[in-house]
């Protein structure tokens, strides 16, 4: 017969379910016979104890927490409650940042309005070449054509850069006759314009203004 | 809104929803016994209260991460023994080695034979009585940091050998090792402050004892 030793780390190592299936069965079966061949406790009363000792520190630390009043924990929540606030707003989720162009008129914002009024003015700038002499005899009719004409009042502005191009008008509008228009006034696409003869070296250049603003405010522009 | 009544898992998606009441419901549902487990750890009821607080804060902030392999409570448990092992790493206040309790750790105290809970009687009013509870709280008092914080995992927490290991950085054979001794330490502990083991005990089990009332160690298997 041989004779083996469990050791009571061992024990301690089964009670908590520790041990490997072999080592298990040897502890089963020496605890088995342990109580009629131990010197000391039983070691089902060794495990019994590690049990009371497992329930003890329970009930002991049970009994410690119950001694916290609920208020505290209250105090507790309404300081974890703030924390979440703070995550919840550091997560949210950033502001998209500005574009090149959004930030340009930021900073332009302060001299937006005056530059806004000029640039109105000058939407689109219509020059008639007309090999340099301008007919001051030119006339227009209300027919909405175009010609060379006499001079008109000078624009109130500087003039934008001469765009050598036509405006494009609406599909209905006749075809203008260039020998007959004499326009100091016109409207396009709701807009209103005025009239202005350029001297150069090239003769002169009758430009046509077409303020981008209403008919009502336009004129402010002008 | 979920119900506070709800069972975890319910809980725990309404939290992911941005549900902050299911949080409090949960937080509600565990605040005393992560409570208890941090005092266990750390002796204090403020400190215990700030792991409270931290933990929920965690878990908070980590719901996203938690993939339901294991139960809430054993997620939660996790997060607070973590957090109370770094508390005791930081502060230090404690005894800083294991063996410096002034126990004996050799083996050759009288081992676990001392069953200091079970001589007092009935393990169900055992568990009642104040003065045996106090005297629990007491023993882990007076335990080294690291027998504590093993005896507090497996005891409280129910957390396996490999768990342990994991928590406190450490081989399993040492936490094999650490848990028995931490046991043994407590049980003599609690012999101490509960005075004696009445030899009627003794009487009643057949077990012989020596002068001391503590049993001889071996256990011989045939």
């Amino acid at each position: 017969m041989t004779t083996r030793t469990i050791s009571e780390q061992q024990l301690s190592a089964y009670f908590d379910g520790e041990l490997s299936p072999a080592e298990r069965a040897e502890v089963e079966q020496w605890l088995a016979h342990d109580a009629a061949a131990s010197a000391g406790p039983s070691g089902r009363a060794v495990l019994a104890e590690l049990g009371l000792m497992r329930d003890a520190l329970g009930a002991s630390l049970q009994a410690e927490a119950a001694r916290v009043p609920e208020a505290r924990f209250e105090q507790i929540w309404d300081e974890i409650d703030r924390a979440l606030d703070r995550d919840t707003a550091a997560h949210q989720p950033a502001a998209p940042s500005p574009s090149l162009w959004a930030r340009v008129l930021g900073m332009l914002r302060p001299v937006w309005v005056p530059v806004a009024a000029t640039a109105g003015v000058a939407a689109v700038l219509i020059t008639v070449v007309n090999g340099g002499a301008v007919p001051t005899g030119a006339s227009a009719t209300n027919t909405g054509e175009l010609v060379a004409s006499k001079p008109g009042p000078q624009p109130a502005v500087a003039p934008a850069p001469v765009l050598v191009a036509a405006v494009e008008a609406e599909p209905t509008f006749p075809e203008p006759d260039m020998r007959e228009a004499e326009i100091e006034r016109i409207e396009f696409s709701g807009k209103q314009g005025r009239i202005g003869t350029i001297e150069g070296k090239r003769g002169a250049t009758t430009v046509i203004w077409v303020s981008d603003e209403d008919a009502s405010g336009g004129e402010r522009s002008l | 809104m979920v119900s506070p009544e709800a069972d975890d898992q319910s809980l725990v998606a309404a939290c992911r929803l941005g549900d902050r009441q299911a949080f409090k419901s949960l937080m509600q549902r565990y605040q005393r016994k992560v409570y208890s487990v941090a005092y266990g750890f750390l002796r204090n009821q403020d400190d215990a209260l700030d792991v409270v607080q931290e933990s929920f804060i965690k878990v908070h902030r980590y719901l996203g991460n938690f993939e339901g392999n294991s139960s809430f409570y054993t997620w939660l448990y996790r997060i607070v023994t973590n957090l109370c092992i770094d508390h005791i790493r930081k502060n230090k206040r404690h005894r800083e080695l294991e063996f410096d309790d002034g126990l004996r750790h050799d083996g050759e105290d009288g081992g676990m034979s001392a069953l200091p809970l079970s001589s007092l009687g009935d393990p169900a009013q055992v568990l009642q009585r104040r003065e045996i509870l106090d005297a629990v709280q007491d023993g882990l008092q007076y335990l080294s940091d690291k027998h504590r914080a093993v005896i507090i995992m497996r005891e409280l927490q129910g957390m396996s050998y490999e768990e342990m290991a994991q928590a406190m950085k450490c081989q399993k054979g040492t936490i094999m090792s650490r848990l028995f001794h931490a046991r043994r330490n407590m049980q003599k502990l609690l012999t101490e402050r509960l005075g004696y083991v009445p030899s009627s005990l003794a009487d009643e089990t057949g077990e012989d004892r020596d002068a001391s009332g503590v049993a001889t160690p071996q256990a011989v298997l045939p």
